[in-house]
């Protein structure tokens, strides 16, 4: 039950009360081009969070069982192996088995970004056992569709919006409304995540 | 698609015009979380830079004929094997004090968005010339904006440029945060649109402020409609490159799509 | 055409005409508890949201009307939720971010989809902390320590009649002209003569608050006391009368209004309970405002997979 617990307070936490794409920008690039396509958005929640799982499960279990040096270079050659071999895998049973091109770009997206990466040096450093891991990587996909879905609904406003001056039209106003969603996830913790 | 475009005429379109974070909305990651101060904003636009122009050059000369879901991986394998070594040095072989962040962030330049775009963009699809004309121009695309915004968030975050301090009498620390490099973000935008526009002889209309109708729920009230929000692009017709760079949104939906390229099923 | 925008900009008047009647009475409270303090915030922030408005309509190749009135209505609502003896910088910054960054760049009062004074207030916030939070401006009742801090550290105060009158008439420590519950539902009583259905955010918010404290009370006092606390701290009151209601940030659909206003307490105490600020209305109110076109997007959804279905039901039926 603890174990349970554990495991959806990290998912929760990572996702209302620090939100990983809206209060440290992690993945926000990838989410406002998904924010377009509100169809794939669970696609995405699904891959994402499956990718943060793998790789932050693995990467654990590395430090672990392995004795790694302090170094940060070393720390981001094995997340970065991890992750770039997790996907390899998935990606080619997926092109041998289905061989469709739209999932395997959907995989791409989902696992190649920032927050995925960055999974597992949060793990790192809030020293969080297995299960809060496997919380996060719940948590990041999740965060991820959350933060995708409000930017998606905001720019559809934003296009409907005929009053904003010339020079804001875009991807000024985009900026500002993306800005002012951080600013209210910062009522949560007060402070960056890295 | 090999085409020999000008350096200079691709630094314009490349890293002003369309400059890829500004416009084409990529590489926000390291901008938004690792600008916080001019050094490691100098940083980390080094290493996009470097990232941008090594992968691109290599992708052009050597990945041309790989299918596109391992090229992607190539991608973070070789910025990794780029980024990794210059970190460990700094961190263990110089005195160069490296804050928290920039340990994190540095890595995650390997993985940015606008390395994956310009290869699978341009890169593949061109000689290696132009591959590594277009990661330049990204690059000091990119780079500028980084700077820009690092030098700015740490005068108004912090009241001090590269550790001297200028003693004002207060500082907005939330500018340090990414709420502050959003906004900067928005602004600095604004003037790029506005610019650009004025050079294009785009002249903006005028408008009134902020009058509406009271009930303003009577404009939206209505039946949902679906529709493809893209980013508002204006581009010459006559520059082919520019052409490319206005629709680089789409290009990078195509990654995703269903009608993939015929090149890519002949892989 | 140029009627056209005399009727848009008497409209945009009305709106925000009626929120600066309103505004007049914790205007007046502020100053009658706080003096000359309060008039000096009260007019920095007045004048700077009213130079950022004018320069910024000029820069952004807009007609500035003087009858549109959110710019002025910003910068006082920004100033009623700072303590009276902020330093003048911090009402400045709040005002200009409000309407430098959430109002012009959106096209205006009636179509920025945040509240520019929450936005505003929220950045002063994460700016100075401590300055925004600390009341040093002593009354009658409390003198130093505010109902929100005093929550904060988990004490509960003795609610005797006298207590309850201080808390009631504003009488206490806290943000200048946000405290007095008498001038908060006088506010209310006007904005129901004139926008009943604006309230409906309000409402929503209020019990959605005043449910959670009741359920997990962050003291541990008398329950009733710390929910009359929680109620009566802060800025809740006035954002639910002066956020809120604010027509262009709220959803299309009325049931949809009653779930902004919920889920907005939702966040509120949640931030109250997990939070890093005292009083964090303001930002709930920008998560809220973020959720409100989702909110509509996904009941204009839902609405036309029921149509769907029930037009193919009867095909079906007549078929």
């Amino acid at each position: 039950m603890k174990i349970v617990s554990d495991l959806l307070v990290t998912a929760l936490y990572v996702v209302f009360v620090q939100n990983l794409v809206m209060s440290s920008g992690l993945g926000i690039s990838e989410a406002i081009r998904i924010a377009k396509r509100p169809g794939t958005f669970l696609k995405f929640a699904l891959m994402i969070s499956g990718f943060s799982v793998i790789t932050s499960v693995i990467c654990s279990l590395i430090g672990i069982y392995v004795p790694s040096a302090d170094s940060y270079a070393v720390k981001a050659m094995i997340y970065g192996g991890v992750l770039a071999g997790v996907y390899m895998v998935v990606a080619l049973l997926v092109h041998l088995i289905t061989h469709d091109k739209e999932l395997l770009g959907n995989l791409g997206i989902s696992a190649l970004n920032t927050l995925v990466f960055a999974v597992p040096y949060i793990n790192y450093n809030a020293a969080y056992s297995l299960w809060d891991s496997i919380g996060l990587g719940i948590g990041a996909g999740a965060a991820f569709v959350l933060a995708a879905a409000l930017i998606g609904s905001g720019s559809r406003a934003l296009e409907r919006n005929k009053h904003i001056p010339p020079a804001f039209k875009g991807t000024p106003a985009m900026f500002l409304y993306v800005a002012m969603i951080s600013l209210g996830f910062t009522g949560f913790t007060g402070t960056a995540l890295f | 698609m090999d085409k020999k475009y000008s350096l200079s005429s691709m630094m314009y379109a490349g890293a002003f015009k369309y400059n890829p974070v500004l416009i084409q909305c990529v590489a926000l990651c390291p901008v938004v979380a690792a600008t916080q101060n001019l050094k490691d904003a100098f940083f980390i636009a080094v290493a996009v830079f470097a990232d941008m122009l090594v992968t691109s050059f290599i992708s052009s000369l050597m990945l041309k004929k790989t299918a596109r879901f391992v090229r992607v991986a190539v991608y973070l394998i070789l910025g990794l094997i780029l980024i990794c070594p210059v970190l460990w040095v700094i961190e263990f072989r110089t005195l160069v004090n490296m804050s928290f962040t920039m340990r994190v962030f540095l890595p995650l330049v390997a993985i940015n968005s606008a390395t994956a775009v310009h290869c699978e963009t341009f890169a593949v699809k061109n000689d290696v010339r132009t591959a590594v004309n277009d990661s330049v121009a990204a690059g000091v695309g990119i780079g500028t904006v980084m700077v820009i915004c690092g030098a700015l968030r740490e005068i108004i975050g912090s009241g001090s440029i590269l550790g001297r301090s200028f003693n004002f009498k207060f500082t907005l620390p939330g500018m340090a945060m990414p709420v502050g490099c959003l906004v900067i973000l928005g602004f600095a935008a604004a003037v790029l649109q506005s610019v650009t526009s004025r050079k294009t002889k785009v002249k903006p209309e005028r408008t009134e402020v902020s009058a509406q109708p009271e009930e303003v729920e009577l404009d939206v009230d209505g039946e949902f409609e679906p529709e493809q929000i893209d980013i508002d692009l204006t581009y010459d017709n006559d520059d082919e490159y520019a052409y490319l760079l206005s629709s680089v949104n789409e290009l990078i939906d195509s990654f995703t799509s269903k009608e993939n390229s015929e090149e890519e099923d002949n892989r | 055409m140029a009627d056209e925008k005399n009727v848009r900009t008497t409209k945009s008047t009305r709106v925000f005409g009626d929120y600066l009647i309103m505004l007049t009475a914790p205007c007046v409270l502020s100053v009658w508890y706080n003096g000359a303090a309060a008039v000096r915030t009260l007019l920095a922030c007045l004048l700077t949201a009213f130079v950022c408005d004018f320069a910024a309509g000029i820069i952004v190749n807009k007609q500035y009307y003087a009858a549109d009135l959110s710019g002025i209505c910003t910068g006082l609502i920004v100033a009623l939720m700072l303590p009276a003896d902020a330093p003048v910088y911090v009402g400045m910054v709040a005002s200009s971010f409000a309407i430098l960054a959430a109002k012009i760049p959106f096209g205006g009062g009636m179509r920025a989809p945040f509240v520019p004074a929450a936005a505003g207030f929220a950045f002063a916030a994460v700016c100075f902390k401590t300055e925004v939070f600390t009341y040093t401006a002593g009354r009658s009742f409390m003198k130093t320590v505010s109902l929100g801090s005093s929550l904060m550290s988990g004490n509960t105060i003795r609610m005797t009649a006298s207590n309850f009158i201080d808390i009631i008439t504003g009488n206490i420590c806290g943000p200048m002209g946000t405290t007095c519950i008498i001038a908060m539902l006088g506010c209310a009583v006007f904005m129901f003569i004139r926008r009943r259905q604006s309230l409906l955010p309000g409402a929503g918010f209020i019990a959605a608050c005043l449910l959670i404290s009741l359920v997990f009370p962050r003291s541990n006092g008398s329950v009733i006391s710390c929910a009359i606390m929680e109620l009566c701290s802060g800025s809740l009151l006035f954002a639910a009368v002066f956020m809120l209601t604010n027509p262009a940030t709220m959803p299309v659909h009325t049931a949809n209004r009653v779930v902004y206003g919920v889920f907005t307490g939702i966040v509120c105490m949640t931030m109250r309970h997990l939070g890093a600020f005292e009083e964090p209305i303001c930002f709930a109110v920008l998560i809220a405002n973020a959720f409100s076109p989702l909110l509509d997007m996904l009941t204009d959804r839902a609405r036309i997979i029921l149509s769907s279905k029930r037009s193919k039901r009867e095909a079906q039926a007549n078929g």
